[in-house]
């Protein structure tokens, strides 16, 4: 081959263009790919958006089949003409007709259906190919954010490629060596590798699409071997999921909804703003500071502030009634009622009054967050922040992830032990015990902030995968007297 | 012998944005800035090749592969930009053309690029500048290209490349000719000089050894890298390391306030501000308490000074004067760092070898965090604390109140214990000013997202019904 020339150089790219670029039919002697292929489709609809994200959603899909090394995505013009070639309406499945004449092993059809703001997606995978028959499914998915669909798909397509081994072909055999049809693109590179047969082959060589090994066995050309390598799909999923965080981050963040610096808010309404509140107002005060974040509709929980009220009322009232309301209400001022273990829990109540009012504001946050459909400031480290908040104030974590009840529960139950060690101080053996607990629902509540999943509803329809919709039934037929049953059932698959 | 350079086909594939499509054209003219830089490809014109690819409708990998072999190409590199807004998901792919790749991918690299600055033409010219010297450097590390024997002449091999040095040499494998991949074996060893070997009988025309690169790949990163230094950090001087050792006292004795206000939260660097208070806070503690229980306890009284209460004493002077300003440095470094990374404009003090050898050698870490490497510096800094409160400890043994003579008295040190932690101690500073002083500044662009190995549990059901248990370490492309 004579090497390009600047003089030249256009004419040459053209010409080598042109010659790969013939139609693949045409050359398909010459071609040393021989790789199992997808084609996909997508119904058309009368609308530009649904047909935009059809066709990104196929793109998507197309880039992580041709990834992960098993099914070669056909062009997808080639794919719409074919489709628009089968003119015979009574054909009952156009798309596996239009696949099957492209050669494909494998169709997959694309689906959207906007209902109100969540779109639901549907990928149907027709094999067409018998050895391909255990693919044959239907992922469903829905979302509200439009640039997640593909991702929803890329993902769900990724994570069908985790147990499909590589299936390879003798097509040429010299003396001990064999050519396969698996290459570099399947994800072998020379190496040893198991066999589903329980062999070991050796790959010596291997170009993009071809590789040849040595087998420790007699086989003849066009056998088939499953050769145990399996693709990367894990680092597929984990960088849609990536991604489909990122995009519903952008759509609810309290960024989008127009606040500066939404990072920065929020440390000083948690350092300043909420503490200042509640001061003025214990309770409510920590649904007030709240609009410093700039929500667009805030109302309070009337549940969250009967508690943080209930809660306030009991670091004051506490000594005083376990005193029989005749000890001296301002803690360190000693009376012939207050015993130095009461003057002590009572110290103890009123320098963690700050905690209870951080709380309340952070219960009251999330309330807010539910109600506005916003996420929490520094959602994408989400589970580093829950831990950070759950190590500086008791069940702030859970709070933060949404988890109301359960932030509630960690803050009551650590409060108690403290306050149960600092009154009984001297007590050793007690205060071991409760010691001990103390540590042991510190670390639960640390590790439920950190592994928790968050509890707000949009975030989760977005990061939740395939979904399987549950198919109603409803059925109507006499008995045995003559009476009529009625059968309502509910199918799921899963 | 004129040597014809292979030739190099570059061009960008994907770009989903208008903010890509600006890219690719400055990325296309920075690689094959990079390729002549090496002189070791010939560059086909980049614009023309992206052009007439996308008029073709070639560009999928099949009819890529199948282009740059019928045009002669030995390398053909193509990039995709994936612009997500925020970031910039940048993919390099680079196929091997000729032995021993023949038509695999050579290089992969998927980098993430943060774009959340104000960027003109030239961060842009400049970024991508940068991402094609790592890419293409990354590149040459582990690239092969074959060198063949072309003329066997008086007892004398004549290669096609000028190399000198011991190489393994290699024979295709006559009956797999019609074969693809083409197999081929070594079938010994050469010395070659400028490309020459003699001697070798064994040796026929169009066998051909492997030549590597890697000289020329750590030129390039090194270019790289000093590159953008020189556009992003003042030039050192010594001024600078003064004023930091005029300011370390004072910014040590401050730092519980200073670095989470006017740094980590001035800058926005959550992270760093997470990791200042766990890490920060038991020293802390130990330096708070160690000055108000000696003054308030012991401090012109006549009373025995414990062991413990001396070593705190002492450490919390230390942490107070000079200990604490590590963290200083890291919550106003990082973020400058940062900037610099993406070239939010020149940034002063940073940089200076001398300043982090010196930062290094008074506050555990300080020299690593200057450098904006955050995990060495916090692995120094607890190294660094710890063995010097545990010296500090065995050196100020405790100081009894002899109330019969009405002086103090200090108990003996255990000898053997005190110097080996203060070797250990020594050992480390000494370790730590070095890497600090060779250390580069963490100020490259972008984070790698895939480096193509991954090992892996599996666990899968196969076709008789039974399981498949295992690790697999895949390296994909």
């Amino acid at each position: 081959m004579t090497p390009i020339r600047p003089q030249n150089v256009k004419w040459l790219i053209a010409a080598a263009l042109a010659v790969a670029t013939i139609e693949p039919d045409v050359v398909a002697a010459e071609r040393d790919t021989l790789k199992p292929t997808v084609a996909l489709f997508a119904a058309e609809y009368g609308s530009l958006q649904l047909n935009a994200l059809a066709e990104a959603s196929i793109v998507s899909v197309g880039e992580v089949f041709d990834t992960l090394g098993r099914f070669s995505p056909l062009d997808y013009r080639l794919c719409r003409k074919a489709l628009k070639a089968q003119s015979d309406p009574s054909q009952e499945d156009p798309f596996s007709a239009a696949a099957r004449s492209l050669g494909a092993d494998l169709c997959a059809v694309i689906s959207i259906l906007s209902a109100g703001q969540v779109i639901v997606v549907s990928l149907e995978l027709k094999p067409l190919n018998e050895s391909y028959r255990r693919l044959a499914q239907t992922i469903t998915a829905r979302s509200t954010v439009p640039m997640n669909i593909p991702l929803k798909f890329a993902r769900a397509v990724a994570a069908i490629h985790r147990d499909l081994p590589v299936e390879a072909e003798i097509i040429e055999k010299i003396g001990r060596s064999v050519w396969l049809n698996v290459g570099q693109w399947h994800g072998l590179m020379p190496g040893r590798y198991r066999l589903a047969s329980g062999q070991t082959i050796h790959i010596t060589h291997t170009n993009r699409y071809r590789s040849i090994a040595v087998i420790p066995f007699q086989a003849e050309r066009g056998s088939r071997i499953v050769i145990l390598s399996y693709p990367r799909a894990a680092l597929i999923e984990r960088e849609c999921v990536k991604k489909i965080e990122a995009n519903t981050e952008r759509r609810y963040s309290l960024a989008a909804s127009g606040l500066d610096d939404p990072e920065k808010k929020f440390l000083e309404a948690v350092v300043v703003i909420n503490p200042g509140a509640n001061i003025l107002l214990p309770g409510y005060g920590a649904f007030l500071a709240t609009s410093y974040l700039g929500f667009r509709q805030t109302k309070p929980s009337v549940a969250g502030i009967a508690v943080s009220l209930t809660l306030v009322a009991t670091h004051f009232i506490l000594p005083e009634a376990m005193g029989k309301f005749k000890v001296n209400f301002f803690p360190g001022v000693m009376d012939s009622d207050k015993t130095p273990a009461l003057n002590n829990l009572q110290i103890f109540l009123w320098s963690t009054l700050p905690l209870t009012a951080s709380a309340a504001f952070f219960d009251q946050l999330a309330y807010q967050y539910d109600i506005n459909t916003v996420l929490p400031p520094f959602f994408l480290n989400r589970d580093a922040a829950a831990l950070v908040l759950s190590a500086l104030f008791p069940g702030a974590g859970m709070f933060y992830k949404g988890w109301r009840v359960p932030g509630w529960g960690f803050y009551c139950a650590e409060m108690f032990l403290a306050g149960f060690c600092v009154y009984r101080k001297d007590a050793r053996r007690e205060v071991g015990y409760a010691g001990i607990a103390l540590a042991a629902v510190k670390i639960a509540d640390l590790a439920a902030a950190f592994f928790s999943p968050p509890a707000y509803g949009f975030y989760n329809l977005e990061a939740e995968g395939r979904i399987s919709l549950p198919a109603l039934s409803l059925e109507v037929r006499p008995s045995m007297n003559g009476e009529p049953i009625y059968r309502v059932g509910a199918v799921m698959a899963f | 012998m004129a040597l014809e350079a292979p030739l190099a086909g570059f061009a960008v594939i994907g770009a989903n944005s208008p903010r890509s499509l600006v890219l690719a054209p400055l990325l296309e003219q920075s690689i094959v800035r990079v390729i002549d830089t090496t002189a070791i490809f010939k560059p086909v014109n980049p614009s023309l090749l992206r052009e007439e690819l996308l008029k073709y409708g070639c560009t999928d990998e099949d009819c890529l592969i199948r282009f740059a072999r019928d045009a002669g190409l030995s390398v053909m590199i193509r990039a995709d930009f994936d612009d997500q807004s925020d970031y910039c998901i940048l993919t390099f792919t680079a196929y091997g053309l000729d032995l021993p790749y023949q038509n695999r991918i050579a290089c992969r690299t998927v980098t993430r690029i943060p774009l959340r600055g104000r960027y003109t033409a030239d961060e842009y010219t400049r970024m991508m500048d940068e991402q094609a010297g790592l890419f293409f450097s990354q590149f040459l590390y582990g690239f092969q290209a074959p060198a063949y024997c072309s003329a066997l002449t008086g007892g004398k091999a004549i290669w096609s490349r000028p190399v000198s040095g011991w190489f393994d040499v290699y024979r295709l494998r006559e009956d797999t000719a019609a074969a693809s991949p083409r197999s081929f074996v070594k079938i010994g060893r050469v010395r070659l000089s400028a490309g020459v070997a003699e001697g070798e009988a064994k040796i026929e025309k169009g066998d051909f050894i492997l030549i590597r690169f890697v000289e020329a790949a750590r030129l390039l990163e090194s270019l790289t890298y000093g590159k953008k230094r020189e556009m992003v950090f003042r030039p050192p001087s010594l001024s600078e390391t003064a004023y930091a050792a005029l300011l370390a006292g004072p910014a040590s004795a401050v730092m519980p306030l200073a670095a989470p206000i006017a740094g980590y939260y001035r800058s926005n660097d959550w992270a760093g501000a997470a990791l200042w208070l766990f890490n920060t806070a038991p020293y802390l503690y130990l330096e708070i308490s160690g000055l108000a229980d000696y003054f308030s306890n012991y401090y012109k009284k006549k009373r025995t000074v414990p062991a413990d209460a001396r070593g705190r004493f002492v450490f919390g002077w230390y942490f107070m004067c000079a200990g604490g300003a590590s963290l200083m440095v890291d919550s106003f470094a990082y973020g400058m760092i940062k900037k610099a990374a993406d070239y939010q404009g020149v940034q002063p003090f940073l940089g200076n070898p001398v300043t982090a050898g010196f930062l290094a050698l008074i506050a555990g870490g300080a020299g690593h965090f200057y450098r904006g490497l955050r995990a060495w510096g916090y692995l120094y800094f607890h190294a660094d604390n710890m063995l010097l409160y545990f010296t500090i400890r065995e050196f100020t043994p405790t100081r009894r109140f002899n109330i019969l003579t009405q002086r103090f008295e200090a108990a003996q040190i255990v000898k053997p214990r005190a110097y080996s932690l203060l070797a250990a101690f020594l050992a480390v500073k000494t370790g730590e000013v070095i890497h600090a002083v060779l250390a580069r500044d963490a100020l490259m662009g972008g984070t790698t997202i895939e480096q193509g190995f991954s090992i892996e549990p599996v666990c899968f059901g196969d076709a008789t019904a039974g399981q498949v248990w295992g690790i697999q370490a895949a390296w994909r492309f």
